[in-house]
């Protein structure tokens, strides 16, 4: 690749420089005396070009590998976003189910000292910390079509690695604990996938979770979204490349003149990964994670960018510099620059609502959500645009709320009862009623998660069926639970009435009376 | 690298197996018999016997032998089971410190795992006869039904009999190891496992790598062999009381009598129609008449009096491929495990139920002990690939208010396996939580087997619902569960207080290894007094034979005068060294009295 081909910037070029293979992005920001948020986007942008690659951290060893099916590398993570095009990605697409990458760990646990060879450890803590995030199938590394059989060939070809007994007699320190949750899972697994019924169950729950993954994604505001940070970038080269035209001549905008930049030296390339790798981000982040700056983080560098949307004039982010003719042109230069930001964020602002307007249209609300969230990004401070995307997300919730009902149901079975009532609430913002509010609380009750949301629940339940008499012993355990012993048993006697026949309303008064809940 | 036992720990018949190379293989006993009875007798002499010299002399001492001890192992004394033992057994079963039950042998009180214990020492003591070396590691079996108070207790009788008990595992199981072991097959087996006091059924993967997968696993821990012999006594003692008005249960030498015919009786109608049972002098009556018991069995009677035990086998086979999700054409093998199963109304049974003929290709009596030999050496050696999955039997749970049973981890889950929940305190500045943790499976806490309270103590005084303690219930792969808990707040693991409801404490273990110890010096100088005494008395017997040839022949010499006396002298020591049973002057007068045998035979043949 000739880097003088490429379509970057003198900035980009500079940063391009200071890539050895070696250098984490902290490490050149140090360098370049540039900011690491400035040197994270330049690099990003050579990495959507093609012109680095982000190295990986190296903690996955080969057997994980294996098991970890073609885990996708960062790199090409980065080279998949950066083909979307001008237009607005809104339709929901749903991603195949990718083996999630692996997940970083601190390798000091590899020092632990107990009676295993070094390659047994990682794959222990390898697999370890990707359980959760696993499917059954990719844990036993099987298709989603596989026969029973297959399921168990899979699973007895793992297991006697996991199993504590094939390290009988030695010292595992905590290694043991791990591999007994490890063969644990793989047991679910196997179990799960081996037997009809419940597999039917599972794939239910797998394929509503892909149906929701989307909305999910976003109209959770701490998911980045891809296209945002990708919508970003793009707005940044053409508000360059814009403000570049308009004066080509001009010198570097900062006062540290690239020295690479322009010189015929090589390009580092895709072909030379293991040279070119600046081996980016420090080893205890996962490098799925690589862009750091979440959506949140994003925004509110644009907002400092161009001066919150307009609200603050756009000259007040500029520190005082002194009035030389070189800075003054810089600074020239940059105001164009943001001037032609602004334009894009502007423009884009606009497909973006426009797309939604057409997705509504069409009753596509998860893609109408989608749309928002990224408008939304584009324009923070917008309560109106806020309240739109409330709007399309409640409709698309409840479009999607028995795939949710359908998550939650699994969960609770499986007694994982924080995300049981993330789920059911979700389903609630799309299709609230009286016995999803109840499982909610009851799951909240359960998993000892926040007992005023439960109570808020509880009582919203007791509100829309007044008559239930399950739903105020409900309502009784969350008040007991919190101390309210009376309201407990005022709610208890209520359900009394209702039903004086309800044995088990007799004891859970006896219950709430002796404090034992 | 240390060789493993395997210890099939029955309730009449006890076996242990060794691996030699990759077959396993039993060990025979001193007797040359390759099952010893699990049975344990004090003499009036206060002399502990074990295994066929127990079971022989049990008539004429039926109030101090022990029979079945494993039907009481790990029960708590107000248990059904036990008062049932209470009706039925010949010796005398009391209440011990802690709702357990102890058995009275002379003067003595015995916990269960103790007597338990003295047939493990039998069992490890004729592997070590047999391999010439010391053995301490063991792998012992239970049935599959067991709960966790039995195991725990058979594990504390293994520690009281000097062994390191490396892992329990489930008889059943261990029979599919014997049966499948380096066979590279892929089957999915039924284990029928019908044993002197306890069934068990079992159905099993059979794969890939050696893994041996248990899928589901039920069965009755009361019911065997041992309920079919009473079946025969009542049968019996029915017939007699009508015949002569007397209740033969009242004595109980007639009772232990009973249950020897009882037992030989069934055994014999496996492979005969009818039998003859033949108890002459059975018991006198007041005015000094002795009385006979004289009756002929048929296999049709016997199957008769026993139907329902079969038919309830049959129906717990029926929960056992309902719990796996099985039909029964799903399996592909029947194995037969116990004695039991050699009773033609069984095989009949079994093969009616599972629509094939069972599998032949197993001893029932030793299939156990040679799985566990097996799974031991696996055990110790990584480089076996074996691997067994087995689940446990009974659902955990806790006691809730009202008396009810929350589960949880289900039945048939498969080990180890953990699960953990968040308690709270429910009153202001409550320091303790006291949790009761169960096994069963029913919805009534009170119908299920209580394991343990487990007191979490030290809890930060604090409102109510404001310290939360998350408690780890887990199951270990010996089937044995263990409690820990860790305060969420301070991350500090809690102290569990335990407090055992049945079964020893680990003081009462200890004293037990001590004095098993004492038992084990007292056996060998009583094994090496033996050895020396029967020398001597031989040596002894041939001296005096001789006797009265050599004192004629030598009658005329000084010389012979004088050796006469000596060999006298030598004679009446031994006698008295015999008589104090020392042994190390027994050994030493055996060098006089084989120097005074050569002597005399010199004179013998000289005079010819």
């Amino acid at each position: 690749m000739d880097i003088r081909t490429l379509p970057i910037g003198p900035m980009e070029a500079f940063v391009l420089s200071r890539v050895d293979g070696r250098s984490s992005t902290a490490d050149i920001s140090l360098q370049t005396g540039l900011p690491a948020e400035d040197v994270h986007a330049h690099l990003n942008r050579l990495a959507a070009l093609g012109a680095v690659q982000y190295g990986e951290v190296r903690t996955m060893s080969e057997p994980a590998r294996a098991i970890a099916d073609a885990a996708k590398s960062p790199a090409a993570t980065v080279l998949e976003s950066s083909r979307s095009g001008m237009h607005p990605r809104v339709d929901p697409v749903i991603r195949e189910a990718e083996p999630p990458a692996p997940v970083a760990y601190d390798p000091k646990e590899l020092d632990e000292p107990a009676d295993l060879p070094p390659e047994r450890k990682r794959l222990i803590l390898d697999t370890f910390y990707r359980l959760e995030r696993v499917s059954h199938y990719e844990l036993l590394k099987v298709p989603r079509n596989v026969d029973k059989k297959a399921v168990k060939s899979a699973y007895y070809e793992v297991v006697g690695t996991f199993h504590p007994d094939k390290y009988h007699g030695k010292q595992l320190g905590s290694f043991k604990p791990k591999l007994e949750k490890i063969f644990q899972r793989l047991t679910e697994a196997h179990d799960t996938l081996s037997r009809a019924k419940l597999r039917e169950e599972y794939d239910r729950f797998l394929e509503s979770q892909l149906a929701t993954r989307e909305l999910d994604a976003a109209a959770d505001p701490s998911s980045a979204l891809p296209e945002v940070d990708e919508i970003f970038r793009e707005m940044e080269r053409e508000a360059r490349m814009a403000a570049d035209a308009g004066q080509s001549s001009s010198p570097p905008p900062r006062s540290s003149s690239p020295p690479g930049a322009g010189s015929d030296r090589p390009a580092p390339t895709g072909s030379h990964p293991n040279e070119a790798r600046p081996s980016g981000a420090p080893s205890s982040s996962p490098p799925v994670d690589r862009p750091a700056m979440t959506a949140d983080e994003r925004r509110r560098a644009l907002a400092r960018k161009l001066g919150a949307g307009g609200s603050m004039p756009p000259s007040s982010a500029r520190p005082q510099e002194g009035p030389t003719a070189k800075e003054a042109a810089a600074d020239a230069l940059k105001r164009r620059y943001e001037s032609h930001l602004n334009q894009a964020r502007v423009d884009r602002l606009k497909r973006y609502m426009d797309a939604a307007n057409d997705a509504i249209k069409l009753k596509n609300y998860v893609a109408a959500t989608n749309a928002l969230r990224i408008a939304l990004s584009l324009a923070p401070e917008d309560p109106e645009l806020q309240a739109r995307f409330e709007a399309a997300e409640k409709q698309a919730a409840a479009g999607l709320a028995d795939q949710y009902i359908e998550q939650a149901k699994y969960e609770e079975r499986r007694n994982e009862f924080g995300a049981a009532a993330a789920l059911y609430e979700r389903a609630i913002r799309g299709r609230p009623s009286a016995q999803l509010h109840e499982r909610t609380a009851h799951c909240l009750l359960e998993g000892r998660g926040d007992p005023k949301s439960a109570s808020e629940h509880a009582r919203k339940a007791v509100e829309m069926s007044p008559n239930e008499t399950s739903y105020r012993i409900t309502l009784a355990r969350v008040y007991a639970r919190a101390g309210m012993e009376n309201s407990a048993i005022g709610e208890l006697e209520r359900a009394r009435t209702l039903d004086p026949s309800d044995d088990t309303i007799k004891d859970w008064i006896r219950r709430v009376k002796r404090g034992e809940v | 690298m240390e060789r493993v036992i395997g210890i099939d720990l029955g309730t009449t018949n006890s076996c242990v197996a060794i691996m030699e190379g990759d077959v396993p293989a039993v060990i025979p006993n001193r007797g040359g018999y390759k099952t010893t009875p699990s049975m344990v007798a004090v003499t009036e002499a206060g002399k502990r016997l074990v295994g066929h010299i127990a079971k022989r002399q049990a008539i004429t001492n039926a109030e101090s032998t022990v029979y079945a001890a494993k039907r009481l192992i790990g029960r708590k004394w107000n248990s059904p089971q036990v008062k049932n033992a209470l009706m039925t057994s010949s010796y005398t079963i009391v209440e011990g410190p802690h709702d357990d039950v102890r058995i009275r042998l002379r003067d003595k009180e015995y916990s269960v795992p103790e007597v338990s214990s003295m047939i493990l020492q039998e069992m490890k003591i004729i592997a070590e006869d047999y391999l010439g070396e010391p053995v301490s590691k063991a792998v012992i079996t239970v049935p599959a039904y067991f709960n966790d108070n039995q195991r725990q207790a058979t594990k504390d009788a293994g520690a009281i009999a000097g062994l390191d008990v490396i892992r329990i595992i489930n008889e059943p199981t261990a029979a599919s190891l014997a049966y499948g072991f380096g066979k590279n097959i892929d089957k999915t087996v039924a284990v029928y496992d019908l044993g002197g006091g306890t069934f068990d059924v079992s159905i099993l993967e059979i794969g890939a790598h050696g893994v041996f997968k248990v899928i589901a696993t039920t069965g009755d821990t009361f019911l065997g062999g041992e309920d079919f012999d009473a079946r025969i006594i009542d049968w019996l003692v029915q017939g007699f009381q009508e015949e002569h008005g007397i209740d033969l249960r009242q004595d109980r030498m007639a009772l232990q009598r009973l249950r020897d015919a009882a037992e030989k009786a069934k055994c014999e109608l496996s492979s005969v129609k009818e039998t003859e049972i033949n108890l002459p002098f059975i018991i006198s009556t007041g005015r000094n008449e002795a009385l006979h018991l004289q009756r002929t069995l048929a296999r049709d009677t016997l199957e008769r009096l026993t139907g329902d035990l079969v038919d309830r086998t049959v129906s717990i086979c029926r929960e056992a491929l309902q719990d796996a999700n099985l039909g029964t054409d799903e399996i592909d093998d029947v194995i037969l495990v116990g004695g039991m199963t050699r009773m033609p109304l069984v095989q009949k049974a079994v093969q009616g139920f599972f629509k094939r003929e069972p599998n032949k290709s197993v001893h029932p009596d030793e299939v156990v002990a040679l799985g566990a030999a097996i799974q031991g050496a696996a055990l110790v050696d990584d480089k076996r690939e074996m691997i067994l999955l087995d689940v446990t039997p009974h659902a955990l749970g806790i006691m809730t208010f009202g008396s009810y049973f929350e589960e949880l981890i289900p039945q048939n889950t498969t080990v180890p396996t953990s699960r953990t929940k968040v308690f709270t305190t429910s009153r202001d500045n409550q320091t303790a939580v006291k949790i009761l943790v169960m096994q069963g499976e029913s919805k009534k806490a009170d119908d299920n087997e209580l394991l343990g309270e487990f007191i979490l103590t030290g809890l930060r005084r604090a409102p109510k619902g404001h310290v939360e303690i998350e408690v780890a219930f887990e199951i270990n792969t010996d089937g044995i569960v263990s409690v820990h808990a860790k305060d969420l707040e301070t991350g500090q693991a809690q102290s569990i207080q335990v407090t055992a409801s049945s079964g020893l404490t680990q003081d009462e273990i200890s004293n037990m290894i001590e004095s098993a110890k004492d038992y084990m010096v007292e056996r060998r100088t009583d094994e090496q007094f033996e050895q020396a005494k029967q020398e001597a008395e031989t040596l002894i017997a041939e001296i005096e034979r001789m006797f009265p040839e050599v004192e004629r022949i030598v009658a005329s010499s000084d010389f012979g005068r004088d050796a006469i006396g000596k060999a006298r002298s030598v004679l009446e020591k031994s006698r008295e060294a015999i008589r104090r049973k020392e042994t190390q002057a027994v050994k030493e007068q055996v060098e006089g009295l084989a120097r005074t045998q050569r002597m005399f035979k010199g004179v013998v043949s000289r005079a010819q």
